[in-house]
């Protein structure tokens, strides 16, 4: 099994160095627009009016982008399952003397390895921002940033399953998307029609508040879909473990 | 598990697909031995060696190697066993350095000082990427994997086609080096038969799902003969004697599956010896019995 980690960490390291230097790079940028706004040119542009609300909204943005891009890099290795069929890895990943429940937990373990790194850095980048606005980590925060580990986790395990399945990353992808859309369009058209309504007294942070009320349950639920995880790569992956031995075992029964 | 006769055992192994059916096929191959197992494309050999490293379920039949279930002791085997397939799969931005730590961290046997003799011996880079890599160095990279976890059994998937013939050769070369070790065996699939006329032991003829002829490669060839005969000679061969006639403008070519029987009873009649191929082709050409 020690193999098969090197294996996804030769393979997918390029893609999380590139996702770490991407996040550098934007907390970089949103560190200057910040300093800009407190003290250069960027301060002149902000009125007096809308000051705090902007400021806001711009701490809010340099916590949160940062760390999506971060989780997003999770699901970084669906890249390689479609690789792995086009080499004819798969196929030769069944010669060797390693079981497939055992080669899914090798792609499971590097997608919470990676969500676990990306939550890390997410609240190295909060506590950066707080820093830099002297605020305390809030609540809100806290709850967008750890409802992003049972998002990311299931966006990652989805995308191998159904590459696995469909043999093709791109069509993955879509269903992903369509199914993503799909659950997500009710609810952008209530907050359509809610900020339609009444804008000026529209506000996401009801939806927020709610989020963050339930921030101790996420890293559960991640690890509840990261099992379920297991168990569906286990079957994508496509080996019949032991199925011929548990049908002998039943035809000597009868 | 040094302890059995045969490497592989089968015994009536069928596979349906839709449009093709693996059909009742067995053959051993001994221990010590290489056999070659020749077919057609689509013949049904990567259906039985998928089957054989149960990568596909059977639907009937037992397969046995060096004398185990190959479900039940699935890992055991697998230990002991490697695949070389037609095309490398292993990924292009990997190294042979990078390889040697995948592999070391699967087999328990890994031997590394015998991966990097093979790729001195076979001058493999060991930084370079694969997908620099011409196809004779992939193949030899394969081989060189395969090998250096000491495996008791080698099955190889139509692993020197598309091969010139100087890299065929040495790789055949290094075949039998590996069966100096008579607890070593190998399954090679081909369709080229003149690489398994110069090293294979035994021969399995498949064509279209069925098992044609099996058996040891010298006694196939020494028994099978082609009898060179007019149109009116060939109406007088016992149609029992012929496994199929290929009929030209210059005459009708039949061949035998008894050559000593067959030069006895038709002492009149020029007959030649003949090559795996020519058994192939007339084989496979068995149902329909004449063919031009």
């Amino acid at each position: 099994m020690k193999g098969l980690i090197y294996r996804e960490l030769y393979l997918t390291r390029k893609t999380y160095i590139s996702a770490f230097f991407t996040y550098l790079l934007i907390t970089l940028l949103l560190v200057l627009i910040n300093l800009s706004i407190s003290f250069g040119n960027l301060r002149d542009i902000i009125s007096a009016e809308n000051g705090e609300s902007t400021k806001n909204t711009l701490f809010y943005i340099s916590v949160i982008i940062p760390s999506v891009v971060l989780y997003l890099m999770s699901a970084a290795n669906f890249e390689l399952v479609d690789k792995d069929i086009t080499t004819k890895w798969l196929t030769y990943q069944y010669t060797i003397p390693v079981s497939t429940k055992k080669c899914a937990f090798v792609k499971i373990l590097i997608i919470t390895v990676s969500i676990i790194t990306a939550f890390a850095l997410s609240m190295v980048n909060m506590a950066l921002f707080c820093a830099l606005y002297g605020r305390s980590p809030d609540r809100i925060l806290m709850g967008v940033l750890t409802f992003l580990m049972p998002l990311t986790s299931l966006g990652a395990i989805a995308l191998v399953s159904l590459t696995l399945l469909f043999r093709n990353s791109t069509a993955a992808a879509i269903a992903i998307f369509a199914s993503a859309f799909a659950v997500a369009y009710p609810f952008m058209m209530k907050l359509i029609i809610a900020s339609e309504n009444d804008l000026d007294s529209f506000s996401l942070m009801p939806y927020l508040n709610r989020l963050a009320d339930f921030t101790c349950l996420y890293p559960f639920i991640a690890i509840a879909v990261l099992a379920i995880g297991q168990l569906l790569l286990t079957a994508a992956l496509g080996r019949r473990d032991n199925y011929r031995i548990k049908e002998k075992k039943e035809a000597a029964e009868k | 598990m040094n302890d059995f006769e045969n490497a592989i055992e089968i015994s009536g192994l069928t596979k349906k697909y839709d449009g093709f059916t693996l059909n009742d096929v067995s053959f051993n191959v001994p221990k010590g031995s290489i056999m070659g197992f020749i077919g057609q494309n689509g013949a049904g050999k990567t259906t039985t060696i998928k089957a054989i490293l149960n990568i596909i379920k059977a639907d009937s039949g037992t397969i046995n190697i060096f004398g185990l279930d190959n479900t039940e002791h699935e890992y055991e085997i697998k230990e002991n066993i490697a695949a070389v397939f037609d095309e490398l799969p292993f990924h292009e931005s990997l190294s042979a350095k990078q390889l040697e730590r995948i592999l070391g961290g699967i087999y328990k046997s890994w031997d590394n000082a015998k991966f990097k003799e093979y790729l001195e011996r076979f001058c493999l880079p060991e930084k370079k990427p694969f997908g620099k890599f011409s196809k004779g160095m992939k193949m030899k990279l394969q081989i060189a994997a395969a090998l250096s976890h000491n495996a008791k059994l080698l099955i190889m998937d139509e692993a020197t086609t598309g091969l010139d013939p100087v890299v065929r050769d040495e790789i055949l070369h290094i075949f039998l080096e590996y069966l100096q070790d008579e607890n070593n065996s190998i399954l090679m699939s081909s369709h080229i038969t003149s690489d398994l006329e110069k090293i294979a032991d035994s021969v399995t003829f498949i064509d279209k799902g069925r098992l044609l002829l099996t058996g040891y490669k010298d006694d196939i060839i020494e028994s099978h003969g082609v009898l060179k005969c007019s149109r009116s000679d060939y109406g007088a061969i016992d149609k029992s004697d012929i496994v199929s006639a290929s009929i030209s403008d210059f005459g009708v070519s039949v061949m035998v599956s008894d050559k000593n029987a067959c030069s006895k009873k038709y002492s009149g009649l020029v007959m030649d010896n003949t090559t795996l191929d020519e058994i192939m082709v007339y084989y496979v050409n068995a149902d329909k019995k004449e063919w031009t």
